[in-house]
């Protein structure tokens, strides 16, 4: 056995823990110097090792197929979008926030749940928001196409509408459906279905970004309250109305693996 | 002949803990009072533990990595081995030759606190392919000289560290490549490995247990020793890997007891385990979003909130925020619906106990947590002979405020200092911990100031506690002694500002007598001196006359003295009598409260799911859980407190006595495969009297309209003064009420897979009425479901869900006191958590989001109101 081998015996042995000392007290090098006598110590190599450069792995695999493998997907993003109220009802824009979190079930499909809060700003003025289930197909890994549905609804905090009837503030006795005019201020949930369509452009194993257009169709059961409850049945009398919006908006969604 | 080498690799990742029966019958303080270290030794393994490459094992290229779960028994044999991964799953002869002989394996069994016990190790073998076998044309082999000739070598020293913790990797598998030679070594407990290879380039493949495949290229001249560090990311940091059960010390008869995730990280909570328990079984809400909850009917002043069992003057910042504590000093919540220990005295309802531990560390460490309410920090700093913590958190509410209006302003601190030392038989704990919560108003237009702008303080709110405590354990008797100082500060109003100073000693004892018998007894006391009741220059009225008439005198103090026999009738019959008595003197009136009860659990059968069926590691847990009949009965008092925690105002004069309630409650417990478990209990409690009761709904005769000419449904509005009067005597008028019902609990428990659980309650709470009839309770909700699901994925994502339904309270009509309902509570939460690695650091960012889809809630009847409760939080690791 070659002297090299011999000291690389006694620090593979050491390293390991697997031998006890038993090697000779003193042997020269390979290249002549001499070698310490007693057997290496694994923690005074691991105090020498404390400055050395660390490195990272070397990626495995790809970006792109580690996108198109199956697993948990997150999105975070901004949207700006136009609401259009059908008929006489209010339009509004939209500042959104998206949250989507979801599944790569496989290379062409996806399933996401879709949180969407539009903060209105124009004839509503509050909280728009949509929750869907969106099952999502990839024709190509980079581009979701979505189609989704669920709830949606408005929370509106300040109104400047017109009440068109403004003695049923007081003479209503029991809830109403306004079935003309415009409810002057709408609080409800309803349903929506929602349209998405997304590129991401993949900038590492873990991160990618991209556009994001999505069209939705909201009905909305708006309510009023009037501030009295039918004293007989403790039901609060309200107004009610439903809305029907279609809205459209574009923004960057960024996403995580 | 192909050489293949096992690598074997034992690491302690979980631990499932049942407690042995001489441990059940002990029922010895909290485990959380130890270093942890020195409880739990984990197993280690006599003689060689080595799996055989089978001979049908096929050829293969790469390494086959197979983790196992092995349950090691008390005697260090193996119960169970479970499947937990591998590399190739097409390849099932390697997972075979693992589970077989894996049963094998012998080991020198775990203990926990001395004594052996179940455990669940995790192990991981490594497949290596052969060697590539050097062909030698026979034309060549004639001239091969026949010893082999030394090549140039060159070495790679090398360091294996986990990315983000820089934990050293030990036992690591790391295979050096170059043209068609390989070789492998494994690294020490220093994470140290040596490799020989030739000069030039080297291909550096690493495989560790609980770490992603590395990959690396490293280029090594002749003789030369390459000096390098690996980082090696980690398949899950999951921050609640280790946990620890001890079921078998039950002696209770309803108790969830609830860590790691199940506290931490549920929807809609903020990440405050202390919400948690809004949805657990027997919980009703006064509105979703207040966090004091309504205990199997009763009023949430009759339930207690404790830290390690002293009572917190100040639970919730501004009384809905987020809790004093913060999350990292709670280690588990235990929450007792009814029936609790005798320990725990002085109410009527229910008990929350936030449970804390010491939070050892090798590493000095810190946490930095921002989120869009609050930020805070938390360092932990080991020394030689204790570890401290110390936490701070301040709250900024009123930044997001201030966007709406600028005509209130909210903010508050707090923080935690902790010191532990000591060993498992003899600990100390020094624990600081205080807040303070400030809300500022514009203040009325006056005639000297008819447009005030400058924001003065409404209600201030500030506790100081110092909690010193020291425990020992012997053979047969522990002791845990427990002296509590306190400050409280509340300026009660505009009025006045109340100071209010406290002592609370504790002592209390467990005493094996024999194998089945034990004796817990302990006595307690919390005197409460008022220190002032100051008037203050605000202009407003004078309320400290009023406020001192409702405290009683300056001096309050209560003692109580317990004892709990916990005698094992038989194997399977554990009764646990027990009596408790309280003397309670506010300087004017002294009463006395004697409390007996009696707690009975029985075994009539065990359900052997486990080691005959799919083997999985959630069944031997429930293989070693019994069914359990139980059934409780006791008395409970406790003095009249204010409707809900504030600082100095929490106990008030005891000159209407003290409540009274008398609770009983039957229940099974059945353990299930898969970590599942069902709880199911039937409860009646008597509540006769209950003063400070929440009642707010009008009589029906306040529903009568104002009469000809007024609106329908309109009703005449109460002047300020009348209503307060009348709110005061409905407070402070004795009432008898009555609750009873059903709670289910079905749960699953998992420290690394899907966790959750479906709690229902059916029930109701009632008032007896002038005219001897019983009607429902204010806050009386028939049902009440809570949906929680917790599932961990791949790269450190969490993603959770919590939907909650209960039923619409009562609501007074023409018809008759309470006899109409409001319109149900539906929520639904969602929490996503994410945990960054960066090499020297870990970042966890979160998204919770309360009330997700906007359901309106009905808090009143015709008061109905839509919100959305976005939180983001990051929280930096070091």
């Amino acid at each position: 056995m070659s002297r090299r081998c011999l000291l690389l015996c006694v620090l593979l042995s050491a390293s390991t823990g697997l031998v006890q000392a038993q090697e000779p007290a003193e042997a020269p090098a390979p290249d002549g110097e001499a070698v310490p006598a007693e057997e290496p110590d694994p923690r005074a190599l691991a105090r020498e090792l404390e400055d050395v450069e660390f490195r990272v792995s070397l990626p495995t695999e790809e970006d792109t197929e580690l996108w198109k493998q199956s697993g948990f997907r997150f999105q975070f993003g901004y949207a700006f979008g136009w609401l259009d109220g059908a008929g006489e009802l209010p339009s509004a824009m939209a500042h959104e926030i998206v949250v989507r979190a979801g599944a790569r079930l496989e290379p062409e499909w996806s399933l996401f749940g879709t949180l969407s809060y539009g903060f209105t700003d124009g004839e509503i003025c509050g909280v728009r928001f949509i929750a869907t289930i969106e099952p999502t197909f990839h024709p190509v890994p980079e581009l979701a196409i979505a189609l989704g549905w669920g709830l949606g609804g408005f929370v509106e905090t300040a109104s400047t509408r017109p009440d068109p009837a403004p003695e049923q503030e007081e003479s209503l006795v029991a809830p109403y459906t306004m079935t003309e005019g415009v409810i002057p201020v709408c609080t409800g949930l309803g349903t929506a279905a929602v349209l998405r369509v997304d590129y991401q452009f993949v900038l590492g194993n873990l991160f990618s970004m991209g556009p994001s257009l999505e069209g939705a169709v909201m009905w909305t059961g708006c309510e009023e309250d009037t501030g009295r409850v039918e004293p007989d049945t403790a039901e609060a009398i309200v107004r009610r109305q439903w809305w029907q919006h279609y809205t459209i908006s574009a923004g960057w969604m960024f996403s995580w693996r | 002949m192909a050489m293949i080498l096992g690598r074997i690799t034992l690491i302690v990742c979980l631990l499932h803990l049942t407690l042995g029966a001489a441990l059940a019958q002990e029922e010895p303080p909290p485990p959380q009072e130890e270093p942890q270290e020195e409880a739990f030794v984990p197993p280690t393994p006599r003689g060689e533990v080595t799996i055989l490459t089978p001979e049908e094992a096929p050829e293969h290229e790469a390494p086959v990595v197979v983790t196992v779960v092995i349950l090691v028994d008390e005697e260090g044999l193996v119960a169970q081995t479970t499947l937990v991964s591998t590399t190739h799953p097409e390849l099932q002869v390697f997972v075979d030759a693992v589970l077989q002989q894996g049963t094998a394996f012998e080991f020198e069994p775990a203990t926990y606190q001395g004594a052996p016990v179940r455990v669940e190790i995790e192990f991981t073998h490594t497949f290596l392919p052969p060697e590539p076998e050097e062909v030698i044309p026979e034309e060549l082999v004639e001239v091969l000289p026949e010893e082999p000739v030394d090549q140039p070598r060159a070495f790679i020293i090398g360091r294996l560290e986990e990315k983000g913790t820089r934990k050293a990797i030990e036992r690591a598998t790391v295979i050096g490549r170059w043209g068609e030679e390989q070789v492998t070594t494994t690294t020490d407990e220093e994470g140290v490995f040596v490799l020989e290879v030739a000069p030039g380039e080297v291909e550096v493949e690493i495989f560790a247990p609980e770490h992603k495949r590395f990959l690396q290229q490293e280029t090594v001249a002749e003789d030369e020793a390459l000096k390098i560090g690996y980082l090696l990311e980690r398949k899950s940091y999951n921050p609640y890997e280790i946990v620890v059960y001890g079921e078998a010390e039950r002696s209770e008869v309803s108790r969830t007891t609830l860590t790691g995730k199940e506290i931490k990280r549920i929807p809609g909570t903020f990440g405050d385990p202390f919400r948690v328990v809004q949805s657990l079984p027997g919980v009703a809400s006064i509105v979703s979003l207040i966090p004091f909850p309504v205990v199997r009917g009763s009023s949430p002043s009759s339930t207690g909130f404790l830290i390690d069992g002293v009572r917190v003057p100040l639970l919730f910042h501004l009384l809905a925020g987020p809790s004093v504590i913060n999350p990292e000093f709670i280690d588990e919540i235990r929450f007792y619906p009814g029936g609790f220990p005798l320990e725990y005295g002085r109410y009527t309802g229910g008990i929350v106990d936030g449970r804390t531990r010491p939070l050892y560390t090798e590493d000095f460490s810190a946490d930095i947590d921002v989120n869009l309410l609050q930020a805070g920090g938390l360092v932990r700093i080991p020394t030689p002979w204790f570890t401290a913590t110390v936490a701070g958190r301040y709250g900024y509410p009123g930044g997001l405020i201030s966007l709406v209006t600028d005509e209130i302003s909210l903010q508050y601190w707090d923080y935690q200092v902790r010191i532990d030392g000591g060993d498992p038989s003899s600990s100390w704990t020094i624990f600081a911990f205080g807040a303070g919560d400030e809300l500022e108003t514009l203040p009325a237009p006056t005639e000297e100031n008819p447009n005030p702008t400058e924001l003065e303080t409404a209600a201030r709110f500030m506790f100081h506690r110092l909690d010193l405590r020291y425990t020992h354990r012997g053979e047969d008797l522990d002791g845990r002694y427990q002296l509590v100082f306190g400050v409280d500060d509340t300026l009660a109003g505009p009025g006045a500002d109340l100071v209010n100073f406290y002592i609370e000693p504790r002592l209390q004892w467990n005493w094996r007598i024999v194998e089945s018998l034990g004796l817990h007894f302990g006595v307690d006391a919390n005197t409460r001196f008022i220190g002032d009741i100051v008037p203050q220059d605000t202009g407003a009225v004078d309320t400290s006359d009023e406020l001192r008439a409702l405290l009683g005198s300056d001096n309050l103090t209560n003692a109580g003295a317990f004892v709990e026999v916990r005698w094992e009738l038989l194997e399977e019959l554990i009764i646990t009598p027990g009596i408790r008595s309280d003397l309670y003197n506010d300087g004017i009136t002294t009463v006395v409260g004697v409390d007996p009860r009696l707690l009975i659990r029985w075994s009539p059968a065990t359900l052997d799911w486990g080691l005959e069926d799919e083997d999985t590691t959630e069944m031997a847990l429930a293989e070693r859980s019994p069914i359990w009949l139980k059934a409780g009965v006791g008395l409970y008092h406790q003095p009249p407190r204010f409707l809900v925690p504030l600082p100095g105002l929490d106990q008030i004069a005891l000159e209407a006595g003290l409540l009274e309630a008398v609770q009983s409650q039957v229940g099974v417990e059945v353990p299930l495969p898969e970590g599942l478990s069902i709880d199911a209990t039937v409860f009646f409690n008597s509540m006769d009297p209950m003063i400070f009761d929440l009642a707010v709904n009008p009589a029906a005769i306040d529903l009568q309209l104002l009469g000809p000419g007024s609106l329908p449904g309109e009703l005449p509005e109460p002047d300020d003064e009348s209503l307060v009067d009348q709110i005061a005597d409905t407070l402070l008028s004795p009432t008898v009420g009555r609750s009873y019902g059903l709670e289910l609990l079905i749960r699953r428990q998992s420290p690394n897979g899907i966790y959750g659980w479906i709690a229902y309650t059916l029930s109701r709470s009632e008032r007896l009425q002038d005219d001897g009839t019983w009607a429902p309770f204010d806050y009386d909700r028939t049902h009440i479901l809570n949906l929680v699901l917790g599932i961990p994925l791949p790269r450190n994502w969490d993603i959770s869900f919590r939907f909650q339904m209960q039923s619409g309270r009562p609501a007074s009509t023409t018809g008759g006191f309470n006899v109409a309902r409001n319109d149900p509570i539906l929520r639904f939460d969602v929490r996503i958590d994410k945990r960054a690695v960066w090499n020297d650091w870990l970042l966890d960012f979160y998204i919770d989001i309360t009330n997700a889809t906007l359901f309106p809630e009905e808090v009143a009847a015709g008061a109905e109101f839509s919100y959305v409760l976005p939180t983001l939080g990051l929280r930096a690791v070091f």
